[in-house]
């Protein structure tokens, strides 16, 4: 989905998409053109949805300043799989539940899609999905890291997320203490 | 973006790279006792599991439920305003509807009916706000007389679940030896002794 090979290239692009409309063209911090289905971008994300019918969408690139190159391809590579994918029987079943929350588990494909993300990837296309106002891609990615903290103990979960423990010995064994009773495994 | 992050990582009151609202959606996609343990990580992570993932806002609303052959009707008041559901009968019989309890604005509804053999039971759990209701799986024939025994729900706060218990009746407890526990979403119940 890269369009930016050559000015040639991106401005042939520019005429096919100002010709039909079904697409817009995104640059990202870093300069690079990505082109995205203009009918999954204002589907999927908020921000994109009131630019486009605002007419704030440039056709040579509309600058998303605060999203680096690597992330926004997974934010179009989301847009256009998603675009490409029905939702399933299990999906729609799944909303009638009786939870607070309505949130429907990721589908097969979006597992994959941030299972094969790395680290820092998952975090970076976190924060794109929460500015782009991307609420599905946000529940999606949140779920993934929620299920990195499942079952790991408080040391496990500072490794894996590089935090830094600022309580003493003093202060952890008193929280333990309060906490004693809701040590066990659900 | 990601040289942002590092100084946002090192200057230690900000120890996770997503703005606090995300992280408290990650949060309340944990089981409560999952997110009690990660106040053990740091500081900050407490303060978010303390100040924004209480373990359940509801607030308490007035509940009638009145229990007729084919029309049962739950009431819910909700500040000034008055939500009325019918209850959805099983249809074909007319059969007597018992509240079995309620929890966190659901209702577990038992329907019996004296039809057949050993009569009819139906367990059904409903939210009276949106009209959902889900039909139970019946407790497990072999334990005898299933129109009789009875029903207690409830929710394990730990756990986040919706809990049913079965308590087997006979003509004398002391033939008693075990209970039906089913966990909402679970297809079946299991014994416990």
């Amino acid at each position: 989905m890269e369009v930016d090979k050559g000015k040639g290239e991106a401005e042939e692009t520019r005429k096919v998409a100002e010709a039909d409309r079904d697409t817009v063209t995104l640059k990202s911090s870093d300069g690079k053109l990505f082109e995205v289905s203009k009918e999954a971008a204002a589907r999927l994300s908020t921000v994109l949805a009131g630019m486009i019918a605002g007419g704030s969408i440039d056709d040579n690139g509309t600058d998303l300043k605060q999203i680096g190159s690597e992330a926004l391809e997974n934010v179009v590579d989301y847009c256009n799989k998603h675009a490409n994918s029905i939702p399933s029987a299990a999906l729609i079943s799944s909303s009638i539940s009786f939870n607070t929350a309505p949130f429907k588990e990721p589908e097969e494909w979006e597992r994959k899609f941030v299972d094969r993300l790395s680290h820092d990837a998952l975090f970076d296309l976190v924060e794109a999905a929460n500015f782009l106002g991307m609420e599905r891609l946000l529940d999606v990615t949140c779920h993934k890291i929620s299920e990195m903290m499942k079952g790991k103990s408080p040391d496990q979960i500072r490794e894996v997320f590089n935090i830094k423990n600022d309580y003493t010995k003093e202060e952890l064994e008193e929280i333990r203490q309060e906490l004693a009773w809701a040590f066990y495994d659900d | 973006m990601r040289d942002t992050r590092f100084a946002v990582a090192m200057a230690g009151d900000e120890n996770f790279p997503v703005p606090t609202d995300v992280f408290v959606s990650i949060l309340m996609l944990l089981p409560t006792s999952c997110r009690r343990r990660l106040r053990l990580v740091c500081k900050t992570w407490r303060d978010v599991v303390d100040e924004r993932t209480p373990e359940r806002q509801v607030r308490t609303k007035v509940l009638a439920f009145i229990s007729k052959r084919q029309s049962s009707r739950a009431l819910v008041f909700d500040d000034d305003r008055r939500r009325e559901w019918t209850f959805p009968s099983s249809g074909g019989f007319a059969g007597v509807v018992d509240m079995v309890g309620t929890s966190n604005g659901l209702l577990c509804l038992h329907e019996t009916a004296p039809c057949g053999d050993r009569g009819v039971s139906v367990l059904t759990v409903a939210n009276p706000v949106t009209g959902e209701t889900r039909r139970l799986p019946p407790v497990p024939p072999a334990r005898s007389h299933r129109s009789l025994g009875r029903y207690v729900f409830g929710y394990h706060p730990i756990t986040g679940r919706y809990k049913f218990v079965h308590i087997p009746s006979s003509s004398s407890w002391s033939m008693l030896d075990a209970v039906q526990v089913l966990d909402l979403g679970e297809p079946s119940w299991r014994e416990v002794c």
